[in-house]
């Protein structure tokens, strides 16, 4: 389905290694439509980045 | 039958005032199945700076289950495990935009989640009924799914 709206940050945190391949696929593409998102090994670094991106768009 | 149940929680958080005091609905389908099975349980509350702590508890004679979501204003918490399907990504997407909330910040945490159909098998070896484990689904905002 065509979403015609603004996508928020997405941040998607794994371990594992194969998933995290699969993630960045999706974040690259996602990139193509405007959409920002970051794959990211751990929560914290997750939330910081989230933060950081909601800042600058604020 | 617990082995063989596979457990997985989605929570999502979204636009109903609730604090501790008040009751929230939550929608579970199917209200009945045959071990194995998937459940989904769906509970939406609005972001407030005074909600710290999301928790679904599913408690039985044989049957634990708590899924506890740190909220975090306006921002979305997703928790993933088991395979994941390009249609329950489609279909968390499609939540999210009919909460109109596609356009939140949202942190997507899927440590527990998997390409391989393999490792779900695993999914019967991690704690489920009767014992406490961690939700292993947490999919959009407004949406707790345990399957």
């Amino acid at each position: 389905m065509l979403r015609l709206v603004e996508l928020g940050a997405t941040a998607i945190v794994t371990t594992d290694d194969l998933l995290y391949g699969m993630a960045r696929m999706y974040s690259i593409l996602a990139e193509g439509v405007g959409a920002t998102s970051q794959v990211i090994r751990d929560v914290e670094s997750a939330t910081r980045w989230l933060n950081r991106v909601s800042a600058e768009r604020d | 039958m617990k082995t063989a149940l596979r457990v997985c929680g989605v929570i999502a958080l979204t636009v109903m005032p609730v604090d501790g005091s008040e009751r929230l609905p939550l929608t579970i389908t199917p209200t009945q199945a045959f071990a194995p099975a998937a459940m989904r349980i769906r509970a939406r509350i609005e972001p407030n700076a005074d909600n710290r702590v999301f928790a679904i508890v599913a408690d039985g004679n044989e049957f634990y289950r708590r899924s506890d979501i740190q909220l975090d204003g306006r921002r979305l918490v997703t928790r993933a495990d088991g395979v994941v399907t390009f249609a329950e990504i489609n279909a968390h997407l499609d939540i999210e935009q009919r909460n109109r909330d596609l356009d939140r910040p949202e942190l997507i945490d899927a440590r527990g989640a998997t390409t391989r159909p393999d490792d779900s098998a695993g999914a019967s070896t991690r704690p489920t009924c009767g014992e406490h484990a961690p939700p292993c689904r947490t999919r959009g905002h407004g949406d707790c799914d345990d399957r």
